[in-house]
Parts: structure tokens; C-alpha cells; sequence
């Protein structure tokens, strides 16, 4: 952990308001971005930012800083994820990945960047975009919520292999494994749109 | 000599690596001349390469812009305000200094109690 995290932590654990915003001015899109991914739903994404956080605050004195921050703060989103994943196929949700077109329409007018290449532009470019990311986010939906996991955080979050072991605690090798199998199902759902 | 189902597996079982740009030189060497021969391997190493691209290109998703106050009023009704910490005498009061003076109370009661008999 660096020295600003150490100092944050021990500011969080003192329950300083100010170092609490903080901590959620920098983690918060992050969080949600992870969250959006895995459950599919911006008002599901929502709900359960807020629980994470408050998870993160209640329990910050059980981290004892073996990890980076972010690294704990991860394993604890990607517990909740587990969770609420669990209760919405319990409810039998079936809207478990498909993102509406106003949301990514709004993300898009609001300036959202891709994170890697592959940027659209002019405004049929821009709704061709939309429809891609619809696809792939479809995609990502229908992996079983392990190999969804291990995706999200590699290949949208490129997280390195260290911290979704940390994350997971599964070993290197399997993250891999699974990761591969994940990529390659992707391969072949995407195959006709990409 | 023709190529197995297992031949086209194995290199098929490196693309991730190949992507990563971390396979062993001498592996990345044999998996990149098979694919310059294998047309087979070729088109399904080009799809992977899209599916990862348009992985890695989706659109970040932001939190929303109310998201910080949003929490913040959870957290101060669920915990009734205190949970950042009431300030009491013009700071917050430790709470260790506040279980010292308790245990000093009650053994200053303790004592006066033994010697008021």
C-alpha cells in the first residue's frame, strides 16, 4: 500500500467524513463501472454501489492492508455481485443483460468514452457504437457469473493477474483458465457482429 | 501432413496468451507460423482479436451524478448520524480516553464505597 493510502485508511478508520468522500470520488465510477458489467442493469449498478460502499465503511476496520485498497475494495463489489446475482435468479429476473437504449444513449451524449480503441464518431457511427456495446454487454451476460467476473475485471477493469487473484482468491492458473474459456465463448457469440 | 482437431485445440488454447503478447518466443514463433498457414486457425484468431477489442471498447460506465449525496443520506439514516462521529465538547472524544475515565470512575466508586463502610 502507498503512504496517501495508508494515510486515507487511517482517516477512514477515524470515520473522517471528508476522507470517506473522497474515497468515493475516486472509487465511485469504478465500482459502478464493475458492477453495470456484471449485473447488467443501471438501477441494479445503483443499488448495490451504495450497499458496497457502505460495506467498505462499515467493515474498514477489517482490512488490514495486505492488498492495495482498491484490491479490497474490488473483493468486496465482487462479493455483493455474488450475492445479489444469487437473489435476482432466486426472483427469476430474466433482465440480467440487457442494457435499454436510453441508458447507453445518455452515457454516450454524456461524453462516455470507450476505454480502448475503437472510438465512433458522427451520430450514425455513435448509434452504430451503441448497438456494438449492447451486443457485447449481451455477451458478457450470458457467460456463467465466474467466467463473467474474471472478464470484466481483466479485460474492461485490465486489472493485472495479482489482484483478481487477490480479488477471486482462486489461483493464477485457474483465473487464466477461466478467463480463456470466457474469451473464447465471447469469440463466438460476438462472431457475427464484429 | 494434415492437422488434427487436437493440432488446431492446442494453438487455439495459446490465443489468450498470443493476445497478451506473453507467450515463450520460441511458442509465439510455432503459433504465428501456424496461423500465416492455417487459414482454419487464421479466422477463428481474427474473431477472437475483434471479440477482445470490442471487449476492452466498451463504453465506461459512470456513476450518477447525485451518487456521492445519494450515499451519504443512506449512511447518515441508517446509522441515525452517528456513524461519522457526533462532535461532543467541541471535538470528537476518543473513545479510549472515554474508557479510561469510565474505569477510573468506577474504581474511584469502588474505593469510596469500601471506605464509606
Amino acid at each position: 500500500m502507498s503512504i496517501r493510502e495508508r494515510l486515507l485508511l487511517r482517516r477512514l478508520r477515524d470515520r473522517d467524513e471528508r476522507a470517506f468522500r473522497e474515497m468515493v470520488e475516486e472509487y465511485q465510477h469504478r465500482v459502478f463501472n464493475l458492477l453495470y458489467r456484471m449485473i447488467g442493469t443501471r438501477e441494479e449498478a445503483e443499488d448495490l454501489a451504495q450497499e458496497v460502499f457502505v460495506t467498505v465503511f462499515k467493515s474498514i476496520d477489517q482490512f488490514r492492508g495486505e492488498s492495495k485498497f482498491s484490491t479490497w475494495l474490488y473483493r468486496v463489489a465482487a462479493n455483493h455481485c455474488k450475492n445479489r446475482i444469487k437473489y435476482l435468479s432466486r426472483r427469476h429476473d430474466r433482465d440480467t443483460g440487457v442494457l435499454d437504449d436510453a441508458t447507453e444513449r445518455a452515457a454516450v451524449a454524456q461524453g462516455g468514452e470507450p476505454i480502448g480503441a475503437g472510438h465512433i464518431k458522427g451520430p450514425d457511427r455513435a448509434l452504430e457504437g451503441v448497438e456494438l456495446d449492447r451486443m457485447v454487454q449481451k455477451a458478457i451476460a450470458e457467460l456463467d457469473e465466474d467466467h463473467r467476473l474474471v472478464v470484466v475485471l481483466r479485460d474492461i477493469e485490465e486489472l493485472s493477474y495479482e489482484e483478481i487473484c487477490s480479488i477471486t482468491g482462486l489461483p493464477e492458473g485457474t483465473v487464466k483458465s477461466r478467463l480463456h474459456r470466457a474469451r473464447l465463448a465471447l469469440k463466438e457469440k460476438l462472431a457475427k457482429y464484429v | 501432413m494434415t492437422e488434427t482437431e487436437t493440432d488446431h485445440a492446442a494453438f487455439e488454447a495459446d490465443f489468450s496468451d498470443l493476445y497478451e503478447k506473453v507467450l515463450p518466443p520460441r511458442r509465439a514463433t510455432e503459433v504465428k507460423t501456424h496461423l500465416e498457414g492455417c487459414e482454419r486457425c487464421r479466422a477463428e484468431y481474427a474473431k477472437f482479436e475483434s471479440a477482445m477489442e470490442s471487449v476492452s471498447g466498451l463504453h465506461r460506465m459512470s456513476a450518477p451524478q447525485d451518487f456521492k449525496v445519494q450515499l451519504e443520506t443512506t449512511i447518515h439514516r441508517r446509522s441515525a448520524g452517528r456513524f461519522f462521529g457526533r462532535r461532543a465538547f467541541g471535538d470528537r472524544v476518543p473513545f479510549e480516553l472515554l474508557a479510561i475515565v469510565t474505569i477510573v470512575a468506577v474504581a474511584a466508586l469502588i474505593v469510596f464505597a469500601r471506605y464509606w463502610r
